[in-house]
């Protein structure tokens, strides 16, 4: 067996960073390269099953065929999977989305498993009959789709302009990236939906659980002002368990362990204690309250769940679910792989324990019940998976560019001037950095005469406020699609109440926000696809294909316009450290 | 010479020649404030009575703690942000960790709430506590020496929590060692366990039927939000050559939904319960609707104006909010003895009280705990070097 080297590689005879020193291990190794990361992405989709894999491909449909054939046709646990699997999307969904919103740059490596994770446990949970409203979880199922999907844009775009795909994956992937060209005013549009669908994403989140805490509440008759908050971490615990073990097993694929380093290992470890640790408060206070405060009902109840019928899920909850997560106060066992994805497998399943605590026990008992959701919705989920990371890279391919531009710059070199294909129309002039390109934007001067277009592997903020690129219709189209939704939401529930407005009580009035929250946060993310389905539609013109992985300036305009000439002399002018182009082409003149 | 004594020594270039200048004085500024502050306090007792004094100054209290205990997990998110950012947000940063030198000051002022219990808390009076019959647990914790032990570890483990936190004030980042050493994690832990403790044996308990397991996370996050908001308002802004302005305003936005999220959760799960219905009840008069409103308009606010945020607009909200914040401190207690939410001259007195006693304790707290005394970026201080340089 072949040992993998360590990670990271250790520096020959140099001490550790001050950067490495304060915070840690780097977020990417110092290896992956721009050109690298596209390679890795379309060789993993390529790349023949493993033993692994190939395993998981004939156990999970041999178990789901097993459980459909054996088992009865409705849901193991009707109510409490829902909990579950909705747990788990709105977990994976959050985790993400917070990350995104606050731009933390070690997202990169884990986003898709996150993002894939969440539309997967939706609909699974969409299979579990739901113990009441399904508003928010379909809320949640489209922020999902709508992020997994735009979040996919460019790196579809990469993968189908390589040469190794077979045809039908390149016009799989042609379709599904439209005229994606990576042009600064399509990478605007595609950073602010996708940080509108994570926030429509959040809001549906909150509601989802807020909202099954209020039902679970009122047929249970339970007042426990604690519950929404408790499902709040626990579903975001249990979405960290399942990244985690999905990291840990994504950095056993071959080329990726660069892409997901010991420093996500690290923090997602850190993030399952702190969660642990608020699990646990959730649960001590619950019942120190209840003991102190709690009127005799609230305390048989707690007795009930301590040393009654609840017991076994209590323990199981608290056993399995919560107390793991304390030996990663240890640093070797958040560092190790192995120890940190079974901690956050046994996190991710001991969160179904929580949800069975609060609905009325399977008729078939929880073993049997717990058995049957693993041949089942588990193996569904599992199938889900596997199935997409084959058509896609589990990694982002442009996030993790971007990251591999801030932290490993490597000097480009370009093939010679006339080996490539010549761009569309007008010219291309190509930069080593975004800097370089704008740089060499300061150095043209007046652009207002010069229709440019800037492209680029990653995003590019600087470029296009250079070339003075503003983009407001994805913000636009999400508030307003949000509101509309939201409106239409209350509008319909009003015309459905029975009598007048008067006799709608204030509580009702009150409880119609939840839903009508996550109501507005589909129609903000159906407002946000659209509008950057709209950009995408627009023609853009492509810079030269074996471009893709440098910073390049385009010319509209045909080549027999003056200005290509002129603006060709003005870049091949500028100084060599001021923007001076790696190289220009001409398109070829037009027959 | 230090900041502190060249900056003591212009303001006395000043003003030592005029009345005002010979008042606020810094070495006589704390004196007259204790005695200014002691005197509204004894000024309400003869006026109202300790009756109606106690629960002023319980609220008045609240308010001081909230600014230490709600700057306390604030410091230690934006510190682990820091960790992440290309600039650290020091201003803001150092300004929360000023606040947290007024902990020993709420730990002092803490002290008579002990003696005033009886006029506080039912359960001193034997009323019973959610309706049923006290466990040997419940008996032992609601009794008067249990109660001031349980204050006296909260206030124990706080301070410590803000020697820990304060200490890092100033420190260049190489020095200050690994960010994530796991103090993160330790502190927050830590301070929502004891958040929860003061928030339910001190504010929560004045009602003797009311109780809510999230209580405790509510005032926190009320606490949290009123800190932040205090912070945003004394903060200069982070300037240098190179560095981008910090958005302000989407933390504050944050903790303000997470605030006004509690409230609203909490609301919608008590439902129709009775006691809550009656605690509720006695807090829903029109000036707790329009504080109801005022705070979610300030909200709506907050977070519209995170599209687009500027050092006016934060400091605009933050002002409203700190006041939006100082009467939901008085709507947790006063309604439960007055039967309404009003803020009358008593309150008022009692708030101006505990901020004279406050300002006064705190320069003999700070020289009592060096630790705390990690402010460099005061704009005061600032203000003073720039006026004895020009000197």
């Amino acid at each position: 067996m072949t040992r993998r080297p360590p990670f990271p590689p250790p520096a020959a005879g140099l001490g550790p960073s001050a950067d490495e020193r304060l915070l840690g291990p780097p977020v990417v190794s110092p290896t992956v390269t721009v050109a690298g990361i596209g390679a890795a992405a379309a060789r993993a989709v390529l790349a023949p099953a493993g033993p692994a894999r190939r395993l998981a491909q004939i156990a999970l449909p041999v178990a789901l065929l097993g459980w459909l054939v054996l088992a009865p046709v409705q849901a193991p646990f009707p109510a409490a999977g829902f909990g579950w699997w909705a747990g788990l999307a709105s977990g994976c969904l959050t985790i993400f989305g917070l990350l995104l919103l606050a731009r933390v740059d070690w997202r990169c490596g884990i986003g898709r498993l996150a993002q894939t994770a969440a539309l997967a446990a939706c609909l699974v949970a969409l299979l579990h009959p739901a113990p009441g409203d399904r508003t928010a979880l379909i809320a949640l199922t489209l922020c999902a789709l709508g992020l997994w999907a735009a979040a996919l844009v460019p790196d579809l775009a990469d993968l189908r302009a390589r040469p190794e795909m077979p045809p039908w994956r390149a016009r799989l992937y042609r379709r599904a990236a439209l005229r994606w060209h990576g042009s600064a005013r399509q990478w605007l549009a595609w950073e602010r939906a996708c940080r509108a669908l994570a926030l429509a994403g959040l809001l549906a989140a909150f509601a989802l659980q807020t909202d099954l805490a209020l039902t679970l509440a009122s047929l249970g008759d339970r007042s426990d002002t604690l519950l929404p908050v408790a499902l709040v971490v626990g579903a975001v615990l249990s979405g960290a368990g399942l990244i985690a073990a999905l990291a840990a097993a994504l950095r056993r694929a071959p080329g990726f362990d660069g892409f997901v380093t010991g420093r996500h290992l690290d923090i997602l470890g850190r993030l399952i204690l702190a969660l642990g640790l608020a699990g646990l408060y959730c649960h001590v206070t619950e019942a120190v309250v209840a003991g102190l405060y709690g009127a005799p009902p609230e305390r048989a109840a707690l007795a009930e769940r301590l040393a009654g019928t609840g017991a076994p899920a209590f323990w199981t909850l608290l056993g399995v679910g919560l107390l793991p997560t304390q030996a990663l106060w240890v640093g070797a066992a958040r560092h190790s792989p192995v120890t940190l994805g079974l901690v956050g497998a046994l996190v991710a399943l001991g969160a179904g324990a929580g949800h069975v605590l609060l609905v009325p026990p399977p008729a078939t008992g929880y073993a049997a019940a717990l058995l049957a959701e693993m041949a089942g919705p588990a193996a569904l989920f599992g199938l889900g998976l596997i199935a997409a990371f084959r058509l896609v890279p589990a990694v982002s391919v442009a996030e993790m560019r971007g990251l591999a531009l801030m932290h490993n710059r490597r000097p480009v070199t370009l093939p010679a001037g006339a080996a490539g294909p010549p761009p569309e129309a007008g010219l291309a002039a190509a930069f080593a950095s975004e800097a370089a390109l704008v740089e060499a934007l300061r150095g043209l001067g007046t652009l207002d005469a010069l229709p440019l277009e800037a492209h680029g592997p990653a995003p590019m903020p600087e470029a296009a406020a250079a070339l003075r690129r503003d983009e407001r219709a994805v913000r636009e189209a999400a508030l307003v699609g949000g509101a509309l939704a939201g409106l239409a939401f209350l509008a319909a529930e009003v015309l459905r109440a029975p009598g007048s407005l008067s006799d709608i009580p204030a509580l009702a009035w009150a409880r119609l926000a939840i839903p009508a929250l996550a109501a507005a946060a589909a129609g903000a993310a159906l407002g946000a696809g659209a509008a950057l389905a709209w950009h995408l539609r627009r023609p853009a013109a492509a810079p030269p294909s074996d471009w893709r992985e440098v910073f390049v300036l385009t010319l509209m305009p045909d080549t027999q316009s003056p200005s290509a000439g002129a603006l060709a002399r003005r870049l091949s002018a500028l100084p060599e450290k001021a923007g001076r182009p790696l190289a220009l082409r001409r398109a070829e003149p037009a027959s | 010479m230090s900041v502190d004594e060249r900056g003591a020594a212009a303001r006395k270039a000043l003003g030592a020649k005029t009345a005002a200048g010979y008042f606020l004085d810094p070495a006589r500024r704390s004196l007259a404030a204790f005695v200014a502050g002691a005197a509204c306090l004894a000024l309400v007792a003869w006026l109202d009575g300790l009756a109606r004094l106690a629960p002023s100054y319980l609220a008045a209290w609240t308010c001081l703690l909230a600014l230490p205990a709600g700057a306390l997990p604030v410091a230690i998110m934006i510190e682990r942000a820091d960790a992440w950012r290309p600039q650290p947000e020091t201003a803001l940063l150092e300004t929360l960790r000023g606040l947290l030198a007024l902990m020993p000051v709420a730990a002092l002022l803490a002290l008579p709430i002990p003696f005033l219990a009886p006029l506080l808390y039912p359960w001193t009076q034997g009323a019973e506590i959610g309706g049923g019959p006290d466990t040997p647990f419940a008996a032992l914790w609601f009794s008067r020496a249990a109660f001031a032990v349980r204050l006296a570890v909260t206030f124990a483990l706080w301070i410590g929590l803000a020697l820990l936190f304060a200490r890092r004030g100033g420190e260049p980042w190489g020095k200050a060692g690994r960010i994530d050493d796991g103090r993160a994690v330790l502190g927050l832990g830590l301070h929502t366990v004891v958040g929860t403790l003061a928030a339910d044996d001190l504010v929560m308990a004045v009602d003797g039927r009311f109780h809510a397991a999230a209580f405790g996370l509510l005032a926190m996050a009320a606490w949290s939000s009123l800190a932040l908001a205090a912070a945003v308002l004394i903060a200069p802004p982070d300037i240098g050559p190179a560095r981008r302005r910090h958005d302000r305003m989407t933390p504050l936005a944050v903790l303000l939904l997470v605030s006004a999220g509690l409230h609203a959760v909490q609301f919608l799960m008590l439902g129709s319960d009775p006691a809550a219905a009656a605690w509720y009840g006695v807090r829903g008069g029109t000036a707790g609707r329009a504080l109801m409103i005022v705070s979610g308009l300030l909200v709506a606010l907050a977070a519209a104006l995170t599209l687009r945020p500027g050092d006016n607009r934060t400091r605009f909200v933050a002002a409203f909010v700190v006041a939006a914040h100082l009467a939901e401190m008085a709507w947790f207690v006063t309604p439960s003895f007055a039967g309404k939410f009003r803020i009358g001259t008593t309150d008022l007195l009692a708030l101006a009280g505990v901020a004279g006693l406050a300002m006064g304790l705190t320069p003999p707290l700070r020289r009592l705990f060096p630790g705390l005394a990690v402010t460099p970026a005061w704009p005061g201080r600032e203000a003073a070097r720039r006026f004895t340089e020009r000197r």
